[in-house]
């Protein structure tokens, strides 16, 4: 039973990964608390249903358009809401709240066009299942997994290896130093919360087929996971994101298996904190040294 | 918006209260005295009222040729209203036909809200026509009624009020809806009837009073028939989609039956995940599945899960692929020719209230205590929201199960 469940707790852990990568990015550049990250998910799990019913079930195209359109709702939360915001010198207590707010307009919005029962999710890669021992892995857990893996791989080449990865890294150090060397700021944040939109599509549309079922408060179940997970890891931190993840699924697994499944949020999160009290910057945050 | 709009209309009418208030002092007095003497004679006409009542029991009650069936026909509830009007109006109108009587049913509105239900329940128990209350369609409505018809020893069936207190609420106050507490005893004696073999059962419930109300008689009463609980395992609803950790400790228990009690979304993924990690078990679910949403989800992947429902199932697919009992079959059609549309249960419900009430009065009368003895009386009654329906000791209804299974993403009735 121990390697089922931990088989369960990397799924669970993974799909926590794919969702928490994005939020952390946007943390790491911005040092935002984006919760309308978690309403991305969601959102790209509904235009993918949406696009792959209105275009007669082609997964693929309908993926891809719905990449797109969560691409372009990311976009649109930093043009039209935080820009002004930064524009203004506004708090960052005012930048969190309009993504608070901006988290709301898109759950209700969904809410009010599809209604707030489950809508069924056609599984696309439901390639059967396997045996390790006797523990049951199905092809979709795989996939998942990989998907996790290789874009938290995609996105570190991107950050660490990249010239647009530098601009993102220098901003985040010091966004006045930054544009100062001629860094256009505006679309460095703009580009991350694309890349972060089109994160949370993909994941969205991932644990949608997962569970084969989509509705709207997939975001705000996973959201404080994502969080969780984002601070285990160390915020910022893009394979600390998804080895925070994972962790928290195991955790959580093993507690609901063998502990009881009424307290198994509170076990995970008791755990999380006690890293904390020792490690206050996360598993791979590095010190911060605050600048006077 | 809605709400803005009333806010703004309430500190408008306040305002002008206050206005009005500083400018006239003494007439606003004088409307309080007036309204205190208004009250007086209110009392007055009520006392006269029960002597009215009270001679009118002595004497021939041929004046009374109504029943008074108060619901939700406009407000948030107005759909369930008009269901309940519809079935009302049907049995009522099959049975003067029948009968060739020419009782009538009001509908009052208290759009399903519990100031105004008491409102209309005064309103009903004035009319001295009236035989018998019927409603309300939420129990807040209904239990704020019921004093006064208890008062006024006038009967009310409410053919939806589902809180278990409703009943104990007065000698003649009686409920259509099956009891929380009986539903999960009577399904453990419909299952171990039907599966006895499978003895070790596996329960997965949410922890709401639901939730844990139902599966613990459910459990209690599957111990005393022989049969043996294996796993009890609570979730809390809404906050988790992932049951496998749950289902992975269910299956080292190898239990012969997952029995669950959730909200169907719930249900569906727990019965999907427990296929997906292959656990070789009867799955029964709860009478929340029985919708379109459900198959939806689970398609035809978990074919031979079994539903037990107190209430039958009016979905139309379920109604063209189910043999219906005669009575059954005939509501629908009637249902159907009448206002074009297929019924639901709570028009099944209404239906079955009107007519157990003109069942009694064709019997006793139209006393309202005999009506009373009568239809805590009622016994076996084949009704189209249930069969074998009857009122236990304490007149809570009590009514048979009816089995579903899963074949080919549908459900089918097998008893």
């Amino acid at each position: 039973m121990l390697l089922q469940q931990i088989i369960n707790g990397l799924t669970i852990g993974s799909t926590y990964a794919l969702v928490s990568i994005g939020f952390t990015m946007v943390f790491g550049v911005l040092e935002l608390t984006n919760f309308a990250n978690s309403s991305l998910y969601m959102l790209g799990a509904y235009f993918t249903l949406m696009l792959y019913n209105a275009t007669g079930h082609h997964f693929f195209v309908a993926l891809l358009m719905s990449i797109i359109l969560t691409g372009i709702a990311g976009y649109c939360l930093d043009r039209f809401a935080l820009r002004r915001l930064r524009r203004k010198n506004a708090p960052k207590l005012a930048g969190l709240i309009t993504t608070l707010g901006m988290s709301m307009i898109f759950d209700n919005g969904i809410m009010l066009i599809f209604g707030s029962e489950s809508k069924s999710f056609p599984n696309q890669i439901d390639l059967g299942r396997f045996y390790i021992g006797n523990a049951i892995v199905s092809w979709t857990q795989v996939i998942i997994m990989v998907v996790a893996f290789s874009l938290m791989a995609i996105l570190s080449i991107i950050v660490y290896g990249t010239k647009l990865g530098k601009a993102m890294r220098s901003t985040s150090q010091n966004v006045e130093a930054a544009r100062l060397m001629g860094i256009n700021i505006n679309s460095v944040i703009a580009f991350t919360f694309i890349i972060s939109g089109i994160l949370a599509c993909i994941s969205g549309t991932m644990v949608g087929m997962y569970y084969q079922t989509v509705d709207v408060n997939m975001g705000t179940m996973i959201g404080m996971k994502t969080f969780a997970a984002a601070i285990l890891g160390g915020v910022g931190v893009l394979p600390g994101a998804v080895i925070g993840g994972l962790i928290i699924g195991i955790i959580e697994t093993i507690a609901a298996g063998y502990i009881s499944t009424g307290y198994r949020d509170a076990i995970a999160f008791t755990i999380l904190i006690i890293v904390l009290l020792f490690k206050p910057t996360g598993l791979f945050g590095q010190k911060q040294i605050n600048k006077v | 918006m809605k709400r803005s709009f009333l806010t703004m209309g309430m500190a408008a009418v306040v305002m002008a209260s206050l206005i009005t208030g500083c400018g006239a002092q003494k007439p606003d007095t004088g409307n309080n005295s007036a309204e205190i003497s208004e009250e007086k004679t209110e009392v007055k006409s009520e006392g006269g009222e029960e002597t009215i009542q009270a001679d009118e029991n002595q004497t021939d009650d041929m004046g009374k040729n109504k029943l008074a069936f108060f619901l939700p026909l406009t407000g948030d509830l107005m759909q369930y209203g008009l269901s309940l009007q519809k079935g009302a109006q049907l049995a009522m109108d099959q049975y003067n036909e029948e009968n060739g009587t020419n009782y009538i049913v009001e509908f009052n509105d208290d759009k399903g809200d519990p100031t105004e239900s008491v409102n209309v329940a005064n309103k009903i128990i004035a009319d001295e026509t009236v035989i018998a209350g019927l409603g309300s369609f939420n129990s807040s409505c209904a239990m704020a009624a019921a004093p006064v018809f208890e008062e006024n020893k006038l009967l009310l069936l409410s053919p939806t009020a589902s809180h278990t207190d409703f009943p104990t609420m007065g000698d003649y106050i009686f409920s259509c809806v099956i009891s929380q507490k009986y539903e999960g005893a009577m399904f453990a004696e419909e299952l171990m009837e039907r599966y006895g073999d499978d003895k070790k059962a596996a329960i997965i419930y949410q922890n709401t009073d639901f939730g844990v109300q139902a599966t613990e008689l459910f459990a209690k009463r599957w111990e005393e028939l022989g049969g043996e609980i294996v796993a009890n395992e609570a979730f809390v609803p809404g906050t988790t989609k992932d049951f496998s950790p749950i289902i992975s400790k269910i299956k080292t228990q190898e239990p012969d039956m997952l029995y669950i009690s959730a909200n169907y979304s719930d249900a569906a993924q727990i019965f999907l995940q427990a296929r997906n990690l292959e656990l070789d078990a009867l799955f029964v679910g709860p009478a929340t599945c029985l919708n379109e949403e459900f198959i939806e989800l689970v398609g035809s992947q978990i074919d031979g899960t079994i539903i037990l429902s107190t209430n039958p199932c009016f979905m139309p697919s379920v109604l063209e692929n189910a043999e219906l009992d005669a009575n059954t079959e005939a509501f629908v059609k009637s249902y159907e020719e009448t206002f074009d549309e297929v019924p639901d249960g709570f028009a099944a419900q209404s239906f079955d209230a009107v007519n157990i009430m003109m069942q009694c009065i064709e019997k006793v009368g139209t006393d309202s205590t005999a009506l009373r003895d009568e239809i805590a009386a009622l016994r076996g009654f084949e009704g189209v929201s249930g069969y074998d329906m009857q009122f236990n000791e304490s007149k809570e209804m009590i009514k048979g199960v009816y089995v579903f299974e899963m074949k080919d993403g549908n459900f089918y009735r097998i008893n």
